[in-house]
């Protein structure tokens, strides 16, 4: 089954590590920080979403199969939010924010592959761009989730803090192959 | 490769290039120049010749000494690897 369908534990094993340990970090380290210095805004969602780049990256790299991957450790992170924090996240908000992102990639790599020598020069510039407009199909996905309507504050809410959550993931991992880089100088 | 590998590999390029893009690394304008353009220009296996560097958008205005200059460089701080036959103008990009 796992190898007609061209899936590896390898993969599985690092996108679920990468995903966990990106949203450990928002709920340990960027929760707690903005329910101190901004305790009006709503809990259900992180001014800097880490998992979102993982999901953006994951999807961007592996296709439909980064869906299959994710929704193990979404659902997993889902119910240490629901069961542990008391954070009342709607069952469908894993497979609607994986969901967006499938539609992101296609819409993007779509309308890149329609230009002659690609819209993007570089493979970065084309996942910031997929996180961006993820991130506010993701707003207004949650915005119909929670209100049946639209709902401005947690559309906005969702958007920055999945774009954030990009930017920094990109910068720390940046930082981590310098680190990486130097370390293995010394060995 | 296995694909998980495969797929590490082309993550970790996507960051280099992003570090040299966005002006993180240490490197001198021509040493990135000609550093994006090699990236561009290798193969499924990260080979290239030095004559399509040359002929690169990103690289093609940088004079040939600074050029040559810049590419020793890249090859002493091993981001680019001359090939092990030493076949003349054939390098390889360094994962990342």
């Amino acid at each position: 089954m796992l190898q007609k369908l061209k899936l590896d534990w390898l993969t599985f094993v690092v996108v679920s590590v990468g995903y966990i340990c990106s949203y450990t970090i928002t709920s340990g380290l960027v929760m707690p920080l903005q329910k101190i210095f901004a305790p009006h805004l709503p809990i259900v969602f992180s001014v800097v979403f880490l998992p979102h780049g993982i999901r953006v990256l994951a999807v961007y790299f592996l296709g439909w199969r980064g869906l299959i991957y994710l929704l193990p450790s979404s659902y997993l992170m889902w119910a240490t939010s629901v069961y542990g924090s008391s954070i009342d996240l709607t069952i469908l908000s894993p497979v609607a924010s994986l969901s967006v992102v499938y539609v992101a990639v296609r819409m993007v790599k779509t309308y890149s592959r329609s230009q002659n020598k690609g819209a993007f020069d570089f493979a970065w510039k084309e996942c910031l761009v997929i996180a961006a407009i993820a991130s506010v199909l993701n707003g207004v996905a949650h915005s119909m989730l929670y209100d049946s309507a639209v709902n401005w504050i947690l559309i906005i809410g969702y958007s920055s803090g999945d774009m954030a959550g990009q930017i920094v993931l990109l910068f720390l991992m940046i930082a981590l192959m310098r680190l990486n880089r130097k370390l293995s100088k010394f060995i | 490769m296995s694909d998980a590998m495969k797929q590490l590999s082309r993550l970790a390029k996507l960051i280099f290039e992003m570090e040299i893009d966005l002006g993180l690394s240490d490197l001198s304008q021509p040493e990135k120049l000609v550093l994006m353009a090699a990236h561009e220009q290798s193969d499924a296996d990260g080979q290239f010749q030095t004559h399509q560097l040359l002929s690169h958008p990103l690289s093609a205005k940088i004079s040939r000494p600074t050029f040559f200059r810049a590419l020793k460089q890249l090859e002493q701080k091993e981001l680019l690897l001359r090939n092990p036959q030493k076949k003349r103008g054939l390098y390889s990009v360094a994962e990342t």
